[in-house]
């Protein structure tokens, strides 16, 4: 009796896990601070971002870590726990990701590998190799996928930049298991010196299209507030930053229609600054 | 098996003289022109896709434009007559060009195209590369000696094979043109997939056209021998040309120019085969025309066997089922006609006369009042006449033909620049129901150029400075009966559209355009209901450019369904590059798409082979990608690869699609 109720369990699992990351369950989490701007980060640079879109990594020069807790809806089973790093080696950064999402009876944890380089003067690029380990208990098959994903981020004027990304662009003919498509586009515009905005679009295999926008102003040099919407279960979001001297702090709060809100609370600490 | 063997053979015997030739002419070689004509084909692509009647029309317009890239119009020294080469601008634009090089001289760079009256930056970046901006003693005069060109397309879809079918499923083309002097000469042979290569006696290719030409500038402009097509006017009495409906925001319609030129399409049915010429003295020209071809139809005898009569043309060209096999060639065409114009300085005015005779009659359709007013019989003569006039800052044209039996077109336009920043455009047309004739194209939502009247209005304005608006609005009534339709009705469109275009590298567009049409309402007895359709369809392009070698293009498009609430969705990123070291460029895309049903269904442009097209519709759940290359090997020789995947996501069972399509092209 009991395995028969884990398997609705984990299909619900399963779906939420789809709702607030965005359309693709796949993606990486943005980390506090990009939950903060209502998901709004494959043009900003920073750290947990430059998981998000790989060519933001070249601009992130800096070798750091950190880690990441989201606690979806207040539900401890749907918590993702992350934890990752950036070694910049020259012109082009490497990042390294794992993340664990679920718990005994349906998880997946996934680790990536990333690149980001510098180009041309106005664009970068970036590229990452990512690995899913999907598991359910009791008689059903683990998963195991590979695939990668790429970006771009351009710098169309001094003050805005234009990413785009594109999360496994394999056509699913060549896997055994189907495995979620993603594109996702944006920019992002430094309206003044300390105030951010910016918007995306995103479309998700098998999803509608999900419009966000997001802000972050800087009311002084170390504390940040952040805001956004996500048009997908429309939903609303804010959160707050402050930056020590090798310590970020960021925490977010994301709403959902139906089902409540959810938190994240990220730490990033700068081992060694490039500058 | 044995059959699919025996049909490869004739297709690598094309393939083996084709590299035969590559080699063997290594001597002669020209260099192939860089280009990158399928901006002006994207920017059409949906009006272009929008007219499923009439495929072909996209084929015919990127020839047109690839010829073009091939032989650039030297702008500063060329008369009003190789200035409408340009054949996508229209009379106003021509005559803005021409009136600015007379009044300030030469033009010195594509910033001057884009501040005359009529232009903008848009449109001279796509003339940019189809004209030579310079003094003309600086241009190579490739017609002083012998000048060939060649390609061959290869294209199969792997996934998709018929064992009943005659021939192989490659699809394959094979083009050649020669000039020398002011003689041109050239053939076009074809087979789609499922078709015999060689078939017949003499064995020839399922489709094969050939032409002689000359082109003078005395009293004789141009003879054609073989096969040509001819546009007069407006078209509504004779286009065998393109028919690319009429865009909604364009800054003018296509102009009404009038030529005989020869045939280099694919359409096996909409073309002339014998001879044309083309007289001028002083002010007057006169075209003439003969023309006997046997096309395809659908044939039946009446109820006492004792007529054969045709039920119908049929115009896809596709011969590879015991049925459509009986189809080819069923029935003999012979037109002949006489175009006869007077060129003014600012008005250009003309009459023409034309007469089709088929071998078989029509059935008299009088018993189904969809088809009351149809074309029975046996003859068709259509009667025509023209004028374009430029008064000021405004052009007028128009056009009225008579097809006898009270049947007759009307179209009246203008386009007005009250100011430097704004032009306004205003279309009238009527064709009568059964008006049509088997060549009659003139501007319209319909290619049959019948049973339709409308008024199309639109403007383009520069609102500030790098800021493009425009906004068109097309009311168009059917007084009779149509296809799925048993009841005059009403269609609309609108659209409205945004460019900002703040430095070169970067182009953001967004338009909506609306459109609403009512139908029969399927009922499984009794009397068909009305139903009402109507969609708007958003869409965004993003384009960057890094110096040369760089491109990028963004795409959203969501698309409504108002009646059925279905939604679609697509977005697609485009990367192309050109290496700077190597003669090698590569085009990819990805794109996702998304659509509730077949009613929200997308169409985006792709790029392809050279003198092709694609522009495939998206609807279910999947994603689309491509990848194509270009390599430019030596000097002379060109060989394009495109291999193309559509793979669906939903759980509907399908078939992923994929092709793989080869284009080898040679210059010498």
């Amino acid at each position: 009796m009991y395995s028969l109720h884990k398997i609705p369990v984990s299909l619900i699992v399963f779906s939420l896990s789809l709702a607030l990351a965005g359309n693709n369950p796949h993606n990486f989490t943005a980390g506090a601070s990009g939950a903060g701007r209502g998901s709004v980060c494959i043009m900003k640079p920073g750290f947990w971002s430059s998981f998000t879109n790989p060519a933001l990594l070249a601009s992130f020069p800096d070798f750091s870590t950190g880690i990441n807790y989201e606690n979806r809806f207040n539900i401890s089973e749907l918590g993702s726990r992350s934890a990752a790093l950036i070694i910049p080696a020259g012109k082009p950064s490497l990042g390294i990701i794992y993340s664990h999402f679920g718990f005994s009876h349906f998880s997946r944890q996934s680790c990536g590998i990333a690149c980001g380089s510098l180009l041309w003067e106005k664009i970068s690029a970036g590229v990452q190799i990512d690995y899913f380990f999907e598991k359910v208990s009791e008689k059903y098959d683990n998963v195991h996928s590979v695939t990668f994903e790429g970006g771009l981020l351009i710098a169309a004027a001094e003050n805005i930049n234009i990413g785009i990304h594109v999360f496994n662009p394999l056509p699913n003919s060549l896997r055994r298991r189907v495995l979620p498509s993603s594109i996702r586009t944006g920019a992002g515009i430094m309206l003044s010196e300390n105030l951010f905005a910016g918007a995306e679009a995103e479309l998700c295999t098998g999803n509608k299209l999900a419009l966000r926008a997001g802000f972050e102003y800087g009311l002084t040099n170390d504390l940040f507030v952040r805001g956004g919407f996500s048009s997908r279960y429309s939903s609303f979001s804010f959160g707050l930053g402050c930056n020590f001297d090798r310590l970020d702090l960021d925490i977010s709060f994301a709403g959902h229609e139906r089902l409540g809100i959810t938190t994240t609370f990220s730490l990033v600490f700068l081992v060694k600054s490039s500058g | 098996m044995y059959e699919q063997e025996i049909s490869m053979k004739p297709q690598l015997i094309i393939l083996g003289l084709t590299v035969f030739f590559t080699v063997s002419t290594a001597l002669h070689c020209q260099e192939i022109r860089q280009s990158d004509i399928t901006d002006i084909a994207e920017e059409l692509a949906g009006e272009l896709a929008g007219d499923e009647d009439d495929p072909e029309s996209a084929v015919s317009f990127l020839e047109r434009l690839q010829e073009l890239a091939e032989n650039p119009v030297p702008i500063n020294s060329a008369g009003e007559n190789e200035l409408s080469r340009l054949f996508f601008l229209t009379d106003f634009q021509i005559r803005a060009l021409r009136d600015h090089i007379k009044s300030t001289g030469s033009i010195l760079s594509l910033y001057e195209i884009a501040s005359i009256p009529g232009f903008d930056r848009r449109t001279a970046e796509i003339m940019s590369h189809l004209i030579i901006i310079g003094e003309a003693g600086s241009r190579v005069d490739l017609k002083s000696k012998a000048m060939s060109r060649t390609f061959s397309n290869f294209i199969i879809k792997p996934s998709v094979s018929d064992n009943n079918c005659p021939g192989s499923a490659w699809k394959i083309l094979v083009r050649h043109k020669t000039e020398k002097g002011p003689y041109t000469a050239g053939f076009t042979c074809e087979k789609d997939p499922g078709e015999k290569f060689l078939s017949g006696s003499p064995p020839l290719p399922d489709f094969f056209s050939a032409y002689v030409a000359f082109s003078g500038r005395g009293l004789v402009r141009k003879v054609i021998a073989g096969d040509y097509s001819a546009k007069f006017g407006q078209g509504t009495a004779l286009n065998t040309g393109f028919h690319t409906g009429i865009p909604l925001t364009a800054a003018g319609y296509f102009p009404s120019r009038s030529e005989i030129r020869p045939y280099t399409s694919v359409d096996e049915n909409n073309f002339f085969r014998g001879a044309a010429c083309e007289l001028a003295s002083g002010k007057a020209g006169l075209s003439l025309f003969v023309s006997h071809n046997r096309i395809d139809a659908t044939t039946e005898y009446s109820n006492d066997s004792s007529i054969l009569f045709i039920k119908s043309l049929y115009k896809t060209g596709l011969h590879n089922t015991p049925a459509t096999i009986l189809k080819k060639d069923a029935i003999a065409e012979t037109a002949y006609g006489a175009n006869l114009s007077l060129n003014f300085t600012r008005v250009t005015t003309g009459m023409n006369f034309h007469r089709t005779v088929l071998s078989l009659p029509f059935i008299d359709s009088a018993t189904t009042a969809e088809k009351l007013f149809d074309f029975s019989g046996r003859r068709k003569d259509i009667l025509s006449a023209y004028y374009t006039a430029s008064p000021g800052r405004s052009l007028l044209f128009g056009e009225l033909s008579y097809g006898g039996n009270k049947k007759y077109a009307l179209v009246q336009g203008f386009t007005l620049r009250p100011s430097g920043r704004l032009t306004i455009n205003g279309l009238y047309r009527y064709y009568s129901p059964g008006f049509g004739g088997l060549h009659s194209r003139g501007p319209g939502v319909s290619s049959s150029a019948s049973n339709e009247e409308g008024i199309l209005g639109n403007f383009t304005f520069e609102a500030a400075r790098y800021l493009f608006i425009s906004a068109g609005y097309d009311l168009c009534r059917h007084p009779w009966l149509r296809y799925r339709t048993s009841f005059p009705s009403l269609s609309k469109r609108y659209e409205v559209k945004l460019k900002y275009l703040p430095h070169d590298k970067l182009n953001i567009e967004m338009s909506y355009n609306y459109r609403s049409s009512v139908n029969n309402e399927k009922k499984e007895q009794g009397i068909a209901g009305r139903k009402s359709t109507s969609c708007g369809t958003f869409k965004t392009v993003f384009r960057y450019s890094q110096e040369k070698d760089l491109s990028l293009n963004f795409r959203i498009d969501c698309k409504a369904v108002r009646e059925s609430g279905s939604r679609g969705y697509l977005m697609s990123q485009d990367l192309i590059y050109r290496f700077r070291s190597l003669p090698l460029t590569f085009w990819s895309r990805f794109c996702i798409f998304s659509t509730d049903d077949w009613d929200s269904r997308l169409y985006v442009y792709e790029y392809d082979l050279l003198y092709s097209y694609s522009i495939p519709a998206f609807s279910r759940e999947g994603t689309r990608m491509y990848l194509m290359t270009e390599w430019n090997f030596s000097s002379f020789v060109r060989i394009r690869l495109k291999y193309s995947l559509t793979s669906f996501h939903d759980n509907i069972p399908s078939e992923n699609t994929d092709e793989l399509r080869m284009q080898l092209s040679i210059r010498f």
